[in-house]
């Protein structure tokens, strides 16, 4: 039998043993429950391997009964008091070895396939390793607590994850999508528990969730002047796309105070316009007009695709009281939203 | 050869350790610490105290206070968003872990209800449907009367309502304007919105 299956099994073994300590030696389900454990003992010893021993049916049976033994009510206290004395003579102090309290992780890490094991094997060889030096189990658990390496391994795959991120976020230029990988690396690496690691993932993802969409709809909005221009350049001068564009041209003025000039002067549309419009804009097109640059192509379509179908409206202009929007539970002019996009003034949190 | 005694007393001050540098998130394993080290101190020795340990519930005031202290954090997060559905199921969720007495009922319990339970996901499904909802009515601001394009931002005004509609019975005009987890995704200020609503109010009819 390979030392890991031995674990596991002594491990289980262990657990029933306590349970005897506590319910005594009658209790019908942990006779049958160790019954099912020698049967287990005596496949191992036939050389059944881990897996084998894992899809056994007395496997799942014994797992199912430690889990009943779990909620037993222990008997009337004089047997209770005899088989704990049973148990106290049977195991000298009633600790059990460091290897019980390790059995666990070693079936974890024996179960992993080999990409998750070479990932993990870092952490798994520290509790080893503590495992190794530990006397018994209270040992072994106050030394995994004071290293952290169970908190090690649950967050700083995450900040892997947030580094990876932030490298193929590059291309979507997202002030949401970097404040929030940056802000990831930052708080994981200072977080001291699981808890905390909880909370502060739940609290970033869940304010994060509420800014991404917002950003997509100002996007949306703030250019749609652009966009009614583009899409004649790319379908037409149409009735309705001309009637489109001057209803908007209108509209935008007396709704938010906004002409084409503000929405080429808004840092957040212009981040947009730059690193993500300008890079799909086919090289065709580009070629066939002679343009080379995003500020070439804005050119273009304000003179080619905007101007010639507003000149007959009346003139609007700009009103900078009027060009705010809300973020936060306040009012801010647009051109501040790139900057709160990327340092957001989120509502506090009180836990307490 | 450790002293197992002083090496089960560490144990405990060294997570109430760590604990105690964010209280507030860890109030119900900082109290299920204390009480497990003055059980240490009553036990006298680590035997007896495992013993103690096993017959008192075999440590699922640890697991419960754990769990506790998760969904506490995450309702307070709820909370500040004005999430209140979702910050509601996790206090249902704690109700469900105060109640069990065993390991057993509290995986039991807490599958029973994660598989009944669909309060947060339709909190998520209204207000994913609610960006939607407003595009459209923007856009219906500018849109060609009788054109396709208006035709179209009908058709997704309607749909995205409908599904805002089943995942919350109660959402109108008002509430989107009133509750924050709705507001707070919506870029536009108060007087903007009075011109969306005047458009909302034709396409809704009332």
């Amino acid at each position: 039998m390979d030392s890991t299956l031995r674990q596991m099994l002594d491990g289980f073994r262990f657990s029933l043993e306590n349970f005897a300590s506590s319910l005594g030696t009658g209790n019908d389900k942990l006779n049958r429950a160790r019954v099912l454990m020698d049967e287990l003992y005596a496949r191992a010893e036939e050389g059944a391997d881990i897996a084998a021993i894992s899809m056994d049916p007395a496997f799942g049976e014994v797992g199912a009964l430690i889990g009943e033994l779990a909620s037993e009510k222990p008997p009337a206290s004089e047997e209770q008091a005899a088989s704990a004395g049973v148990q106290a003579v049977a195991s000298g102090d009633g600790i059990p070895p460091a290897g019980v309290a390790a059995a666990g992780y070693h079936m974890a890490f024996d179960s992993m396939d080999g990409t998750t094991r070479a990932k993990y094997a870092a952490y798994y060889e520290r509790i080893f390793g503590i495992e190794a030096r530990a006397e018994n189990a209270i040992h072994f658990n106050t030394l995994l607590e004071e290293d952290g390496v169970l908190l090690d391994m649950s967050r700083e795959p995450l900040i892997e994850a947030a580094r990876d991120t932030l490298g193929k976020a590059g291309e979507a230029h997202s002030p949401t999508v970097d404040h929030q990988q940056e802000l990831v690396i930052s708080v994981y690496d200072r977080v001291e528990t699981i808890t905390e690691l909880e909370y502060e993932g739940t609290r970033m993802a869940e304010f994060s969730n509420v800014e991404h969409p917002w950003d997509a709809m100002y996007i949306e909005v703030i250019g749609l002047l652009p966009g009614c221009a583009q899409a004649i350049e790319a379908f037409g001068p149409t009735d309705e796309n001309v009637a489109k564009l001057r209803s908007s041209h209108r509209f935008m003025a007396d709704f938010m105070g906004i002409t084409w000039d503000e929405v080429f002067s808004d840092p957040r549309y212009l981040l947009f316009w730059r690193e993500v419009f300008w890079p799909k804009v086919p090289s065709l097109k580009r070629t066939a007009y002679g343009v080379s640059s995003a500020e070439g192509w804005r050119d273009l379509l304000r003179a080619k695709f905007y101007d010639p179908y507003v000149k007959e409206e009346p003139p609007v202009s700009a009103d900078p009281s009027r060009a705010r929007v809300r973020f936060w539970r306040k009012e801010f002019p647009t051109p501040e939203v790139l900057g709160m996009l990327q340092d957001p003034p989120r509502p506090e949190v009180d836990p307490g | 050869m450790i002293d197992s005694f002083e090496m089960q007393k560490r144990y405990y001050v060294s997570r109430l350790e760590r604990f105690g540098n964010r209280p507030e998130l860890h109030r119900t394993q900082i109290e299920d610490c204390e009480s497990y080290l003055e059980m240490l101190q009553r036990a006298g020795s680590p035997g007896r105290f495992m013993e103690m340990v096993r017959t008192g519930g075999n440590m699922v005031s640890s697991s419960k206070a754990e769990a506790l202290d998760r969904y506490r954090n995450r309702a307070a997060v709820y909370d500040a968003l004005g999430q209140e559905r979702k910050a509601a199921e996790d206090r249902q969720r704690m109700d469900v872990i105060q109640s069990a007495r065993t390991h057993g009922e509290l995986a039991e319990k807490l599958t029973v209800f994660e598989e009944s339970t669909v309060t947060a996901f339709d909190e998520n499904k209204a207000m994913n449907a609610l960006g939607s909802v407003i595009e459209a009515l923007f856009h219906l601001c500018t849109d060609p009367p009788g054109s396709g394009a208006e035709e179209r931002s009908k058709a997704k005004f309607a749909a995205y309502w409908v599904q805002m509609k089943e995942a919350d019975p109660d959402v109108s005009w008002q509430k989107i304007m009133d509750y924050p987890a709705y507001r707070d995704r919506v870029i536009f200020t108060e007087s903007q919105m009075a011109v969306l609503e005047k458009k909302f109010r034709e396409v809704h009819h009332g």
